[in-house]
């Protein structure tokens, strides 16, 4: 068994369709407030739903913008002073991709702009990692900068680089940041996978009817433990261990036991050092819709045990599906859960499913001290991370 | 990072030579360029596509049907490689660690121009299938059965080298046994505006390097995986051995003149790295692909560490820039050199100054015993990249 090294998290960014920084978001959802509205980039006319969770009610902020925001908001909240070592902070950005609303702009303006060349200000937009770029230039980092392309589990891999990183000597504090863009392209998708709910998110509810795609980002700062307690610095949780797995089943359906889930999760629980009992809260992946949720709680009932008695709850339900954001959106929510010792609630939830039969912590916060907390994240295509942070 | 030592027993290669490392070193000896289109009705960069080939031949998939050149071209390669080093994924926990600077966008975007432009509530999802910037990696990682950590690494044109460096981290920290690295890019008239319109392929940044009349650069495709592991994983399979990574190094994000002022000091690190000094480099790959900023580190670095008539290979010049695939394509190209003692593209000794190429010598082979390959690669943006590849001594 190999031990993690001590990294704690000592600061948190976050920008979701529920607020501007990571305490108003936590707020709305102690308070169970979902964020979701009505999309107004684009006609929905012709689609089952219209509506998404938006930040500041919908393309207000370009990718570069929500990275500098988070990376910015993270690093101030650590009281982390960069100038000194530049060199040695890094950034590692997971992503689904780099901006499509411009292309998006072009094409839906006719065929005769579409013919002209795509000028440089659209262009510079496209890479990935054009995102860290610029995250790491707002907050002066000169270290190592990676973007990770992972589906759903993108930022995870982000955060697991970080670790990777810091256990190998290489930085002294990451900046790992989760980015998630709202478009079109990627609503049309998930819409014709019939994956959408309509009005909306309710995970492990019978009546779900499908995710909501969330826009947003998140970041947080990452220092070796003796680092941070060198500096004074408040560290939220320790990362204790990062599980991974993919299913290599099938290239569009995940494995119908969850065995790829299960996998990362006893990874995760073996680097951690810590038994399945231990675990206080699993923050899920819970993304509502109709196949991934019984998956999910099979997985569970796996490693957990039939039934399922761990707290689980999906904050998807309030934020929507930040999709390549949503690992460090959420392990930024789970490091306030274990702060302030509360469980954060699923909403929506309504009715009981028998194939989801586990404590969802329906539509109120628990309060309940955390010790051992597991964040999963099981991306499309069978990438699968699950984390466990450790709270002091 | 400091040297692990980390093997490669398998290499898995789609390029536009053809399919397989015999092709790609046949192909890069031969020392002509690639064949070459232009796409159609504009002034455009011109692509080297991968040489025709059908995946179907290499990968059981009816899904193959609706992905495109890049997930095509990383399926055959990972499967190429996991068969070259006699692994079976099931019995394995193999990773998969790809970079590349764009990944399936041309895919995305021409997924969004449908619906943008048409009835998108009608469109079939199939057609979105291949339209995240990872489907290459996720479909190579299903139809292979990876089972282990699966990443995709976009870090501009030196993506495949970073994708490398974790490899080696995560092996070196026990993370995984097994990894599958390297880098997959598509030669498409989307990309090659997108390159355009910020500057890269500029005739005028043309040829930087070279003293010769100015080639114009052009952008190739291809998928280049190598599978890395230690001795302890790798003795019981007894696999081929191609030679070691003994050092993999990158540099993200820096502006292009900084870039080249820390060329030198990179390149030293990165042999300190693998505990070779600039004397016991016997060539260089670089990535000679005649765009101005690349070529200028190439160049600023190789003369702070490459010694005296030191030969320096290009493929750049007979591929085309491979962009988020390059490091791998040359890192590739370094372990066949070593293996078939025969280096493509070879700028002469003592005629030119370190690390000049120059198209005619381009065209001619060198014979040699190869111990150890500097490969280095840029992003125009200011990322670095380094891989030290050596000889495996008996």
């Amino acid at each position: 068994m190999r031990k993690e090294a001590g990294v704690v998290v000592t600061g948190v960014g976050m920008v979701t369709s529920l607020g501007d920084s990571a305490e108003g978001t936590w707020e709305k959802i102690l308070a169970c407030e979902t964020g979701e509205s009505e999309i107004s980039a684009f006609d929905t006319s012709s689609y089952k739903s219209s509506r998404a969770h938006l930040v500041r009610g919908g393309n207000a902020l370009s990718g570069q913008e929500l990275s500098r925001i988070v990376a910015r908001q993270a690093v101030v909240d650590s009281g982390l002073r960069i100038d000194a070592r530049a060199c040695r902070v890094a950034v590692a950005l997971g992503t689904l991709g780099g901006e499509l609303r411009p292309l998006e702009r072009k094409f839906a303006a006719g065929e005769a702009a579409w013919e002209r060349p795509i000028d440089a200000s659209i262009a510079a937009l496209c890479p990935p990692q054009s995102f860290a770029a610029h995250a790491a230039s707002e907050i002066g980092a000169l270290g190592p900068q990676a973007t990770f392309l992972s589906a759903c589990s993108s930022s995870n891999h982000a955060i697991a680089h970080g670790l990777e990183l810091l256990e190998n000597g290489e930085a002294d504090a990451v900046v790992a940041i989760g980015v998630h863009l709202f478009s079109q392209t990627e609503f049309t998708y998930f819409h014709n996978l019939r994956s959408l709910a309509p009005d909306r998110c309710r995970p492990f509810d019978a009546r779900r009817r499908g995710l909501m795609i969330g826009e947003g980002a998140g970041a947080l700062v990452l220092e070796r433990k003796e680092s941070a307690r060198s500096r004074g610095a408040r560290g939220y949780a320790e990362i204790a261990g990062i599980g991974f797995s993919c299913d290599g089943y099938h290239v569009t359906s995940p494995h119908p036991a969850g065995e790829g889930a299960v996998r990362a999760m006893r990874d995760a629980l073996r680097r951690a050092g810590a038994s399945a009992g231990e675990i206080d809260f699993v923050s899920a992946h819970g993304t509502g819709t109709f196949v991934n949720d019984p998956i999910e709680c099979r997985a569970l009932e796996e490693v957990f045990g039939k039934p399922c008695k761990v707290p689980v709850s999906s904050v998807k339900s309030m934020i929507g599906h930040t999709m390549g954001a949503s690992g460090v959106i959420e392990t930024a929510i789970c490091c306030l859960a274990i702060r302030d010792s509360t469980i954060p609630p699923t909403a929506n939830f309504e009715l009981a499913d028998p194939s989801c039969s586990v404590d969802c912590v329906p539509n109120a916060p628990r309060r309940a001290r955390l010790r051992w907390v597991m964040k999963n994240s099981f991306g499309f295509g069978g990438n699968n991370v699950s984390l466990i942070l450790k709270g002091s | 990072m400091r040297g692990h030592p980390v093997l490669v027993t398998g290499v898995g290669v789609v390029s536009p030579f053809g399919v397989g490392l015999d092709a790609f070193h046949g192909g890069l000896v031969r020392g002509k360029r690639a064949a070459v289109e232009r796409p159609a009705g504009k002034e455009r960069v011109a692509l080297a596509k991968a040489a025709s080939f059908e995946a179907a031949e290499f990968v059981d998939s009816r899904a193959l049907k609706y992905v495109g050149p890049a997930t095509r071209m990383l399926s055959v390669a990972v499967k190429l490689a996991l068969a070259d080093a006699r692994l079976e994924t099931a019995e394995e926990e193999i990773a998969l660690v790809v970079g590349t600077a764009m990944g399936n966008l041309p895919q995305t975007a021409s997924y969004a121009r449908r619906i943008v432009r048409g009835s998108p509530a009608e469109l079939s999802p199939m057609l979105g299938f291949d339209a995240a910037q990872n489907s290459a990696t996720s479909f190579a990682s299903a139809v292979c059965g990876i089972r282990g950590c699966v990443r995709t690494i976009a870090c501009g044109w030196i993506s495949s080298g970073v994708a490398i460096e974790i490899a080696m981290r995560m092996i070196g920290l026990g993370l995984a046994p097994i990894v599958v690295a390297g880098g997959v890019e598509q030669a498409d008239p989307l990309l090659a505006e997108l390159y355009e319109a910020l500057g890269f392929f500029r005739s005028e940044t043309s040829a930087q390097l070279s003293q010769a009349p100015p080639r114009r650069a052009f952008l190739g495709e291809g998928a280049f995986v190598m599978v890395l592991e230690t001795v302890d994983t790798a003795w019981k399979r007894k696999p081929k051995v191609y030679g070691r990574i003994a050092a993999a190094l990158s540099s993200s994000g820096h502006p292009v003149q900084s870039s080249v002022r820390a060329a030198s000091p990179f390149l030293e690190k990165a042999l300190a790295g693998a505990e070779k000094g600039p004397g016991e480099i016997d060539a260089v790959s670089a990535g000679g692909c005649a765009i101005a900023p690349e070529d200028e580190f190439q160049r600023a670095g190789l003369r702070g560490v490459a010694g005296e008539g030191v030969p320096v290979a290009a493929i750049g010049a007979l591929i085309g820039e491979t962009c988020g695939a390059a490091t791998a394509a040359q890192a590739i190209h370094a372990l066949a050199s070593i293996n078939y003692r025969e280096l493509p593209g070879v700028a002469e000794e003592g005629k030119e100054e370190a690390g000049a190429l120059d198209a005619e010598v381009l065209s001619r082979p060198r014979r040699g015993h190869f111990r150890n390959v500097l490969v280095c690669s840029s992003d125009p943006g200011g990322g670095l990249s380094a891989v030290v590849v050596s000889e495996i001594e008996p």
